[in-house]
């Protein structure tokens, strides 16, 4: 019983008790301030997406675009600037999630620039 | 007496320098922008990081140091590397949001938001097992009068 | 566990090896976007691609077709407002694979 513990259950509790939420953050872009405006003018917008992929199957990568759509339905009348966009990765057991998170400020101007 | 000395001086002497030779910095991405060259600039750094982690190495070096265990960690370490796949960019961090605040940082820096130049570089900084996984934006604030927009 | 069995296992577990290896899996490399403006009527996108083998590329020049597709469709306005996206599409093993890269913009004709 005791040999059993020691070279199975102990590994295996240790393991699982380490391994909680890891992740790996690929990069992080800020785009362009222009045209300027005050941190008052706007107002901070986010939208997030993900892609759950179970062994590396998965034959698209449209949750980007499901990121930017997202935010500019937050903002559909003004002009997003400052647009950080930040890729990363959620590690797990035999899969991960992917994940696109765009923060960007929210301008109201005149619709044509 | 004098050997034992001289061996545990060149034992501290070779973990010593192989800890000093082995932290080095590596550039995972840089990206740059527009650069508004039209006005008075004064330059700013933002960085922003978390400390990461790599279990393999950690592996080898209980390993080395265990000889008994050695099988017990490997198995640790291939149970927990099961529970952690995944494409990586440098070493895991347990916290993914140490990034999101980049924007706040920006304003701080330059609340007047007449911000040009950014350069944002994704770099890790390396150690023995553990390593600094940083977010770098670098860029300028346009003072003075200059043009308000492009 | 009868030997027919055990042949029917190993028949299932490599048909599902194959399918997995012969599935194109796709992969995000790098994603960037530009500032957003608030006329969006407009949309123009581009995209270029390489193929490889072995994972062997002898330059990068593909995506300067990128630029150049923008260009032609969006004569005499701003283009803004663009996700760039650099995807890695493995074929097989990696052995046949394709780089692609996409950019997805707004065209402002209006001064």
């Amino acid at each position: 019983m005791r040999t059993l513990l020691q070279s199975f259950l102990m590994p295996v509790l240790v393991g699982l008790s380490l391994s909680s939420c890891a992740h790996s953050i690929h990069q992080v872009h800020v785009s362009d301030f222009s045209p300027y405006s005050k941190e008052d003018d706007g107002k901070m917008i986010r939208a997030e997406s993900e892609q759950f992929v179970i062994l590396d199957m998965k034959g698209e990568t449209n949750y980007v675009e499901e990121a930017r759509s997202k935010l500019m339905a937050a903002c559909p009348d003004g002009q997003i600037v400052g647009i950080t966009t930040q890729f990363s990765t959620s590690l797990g057991f035999l899969s991960w999630t992917n994940k696109i998170l765009m923060q960007g400020r929210c301008v109201k101007r005149e619709r044509s620039t | 007496m004098s050997r034992s000395i001289t061996k545990f001086a060149a034992s501290v002497a070779t973990l010593a320098s192989g800890i000093c030779l082995s932290g080095c910095a590596v550039l995972h991405h840089v990206q740059i922008g527009d650069l508004d060259n039209r006005g008075k600039l004064r330059a700013f750094d933002i960085k922003v990081s978390e400390t990461g982690i790599n279990l393999d190495e950690a592996a080898e070096i209980g390993k080395a140091v265990s000889r008994k265990n050695s099988q017990v960690i490997e198995d640790i370490n291939a149970i927990i590397s099961l529970f952690q796949m995944g494409p990586r960019t440098g070493n895991m961090v347990f916290n993914d949001k140490f990034a999101e605040g980049v924007i706040d940082l920006i304003y701080k820096e330059c609340p007047s938001g007449r911000v040009t130049g950014l350069t944002s570089i994704r770099e890790m900084r390396k150690y023995p097992v553990i390593s600094g996984e940083i977010v770098k934006v670098t860029g300028y604030c346009i003072e003075g009068e200059g043009r308000r927009n492009s | 566990m009868s030997m027919s069995f055990r042949k029917s296992i190993r028949g299932a577990m490599g048909l599902c090896a194959l399918s997995f290896m012969l599935t194109s899996c796709v992969s995000l490399q790098s994603v960037s976007m530009t500032q957003i403006p608030s006329d969006r009527d407009d949309k123009v996108s581009a995209s270029a691609d390489q193929f490889l083998f072995l994972n062997i590329a002898f330059d990068n020049d593909f995506v300067n077709d990128v630029n150049k597709q923008l260009l032609e469709r969006c004569k005499g306005g701003r283009i803004t407002g663009i996700l760039t996206k650099h995807e890695y599409i493995n074929y097989f093993l990696h052995i046949f694979a394709r780089r692609r890269v996409t950019a997805d913009g707004f065209c402002l004709k209006k001064a």
